[in-house]
């Protein structure tokens, strides 16, 4: 059965080198945070943890981007 | 006797031993020990969908003995050394390209959140011990 299901995971799924690949980047940005904010509030409540999850994720991805942009800005002026 | 009265009477020591020990065969279980319900659940979910979408995205083949993520990898639970296991020796998998260091990453990131949890599992039990 364990290996029936296992059967399923044989073959990998076909990822373009293209921009859009960088998106799969969100869900594991979601689950850190998600994970972090779980074992870091005192009280696990439903409002206060996802507001906050969604403020870690959202600081994340905006300092990936600021640091995308500043690589892309030393490249441009560096190499050309 | 209650289950909570039970687990007041462990020692501190094997409460934190307990704690990490379930944490790493099962993520979230060393929470649930403590009292931690929802943490546990919340851990459990989200380090499992972590790990099963990587493996899923590069197949069982991420999982290689030889490559230095398997160290990251099996703090996630000691069942990654039977995936690996089963990938290498009986499936003969193996993954490379971007779909490979996505599912490296993946199940990789999921094993290093799970020492994370361990961690604060054995931190909550040292606090709730006896």
């Amino acid at each position: 059965m364990f290996q029936f299901v296992l059967a399923g995971f044989t073959s990998p799924v076909h990822i373009g080198t293209t921009p859009y690949a960088f998106l799969l980047a969100l869900p594991l940005i979601a689950i850190i945070a998600v994970v972090y904010k779980a074992t870091k509030l005192e009280k696990i409540e439903l409002i206060p943890f996802v507001r906050e999850s969604f403020l870690l994720f959202g600081s994340i991805v905006v300092f990936m981007v600021l640091t995308a942009v500043g690589v892309f800005i030393f490249m441009k002026l560096t190499i050309g | 006797m209650s289950a909570a009265s039970a687990k007041s009477n462990i020692p501190r020591p094997v409460l934190m031993f307990l704690a990490a020990v379930l944490a790493w065969w099962i993520p979230g279980a060393g929470h649930l020990l403590i009292g931690g319900k929802k943490r546990g659940i919340i851990i459990f979910i989200s380090l499992v969908l972590a790990f099963v979408f990587g493996i899923f995205i590069g197949s069982i083949g991420v999982i290689d003995f030889k490559s230095p993520w398997f160290y990251a990898q099996i703090l996630f639970s000691p069942i990654t050394a039977y995936l690996g296991y089963l990938g290498s020796n009986v499936f003969h998998l193996s993954s490379y390209g971007r779909p490979c260091e996505i599912g490296e990453i993946y199940t990789g990131i999921a094993g290093m959140m799970n020492l994370l949890c361990i961690v604060n599992a054995v931190y909550l039990a040292n606090s709730k011990g006896k």
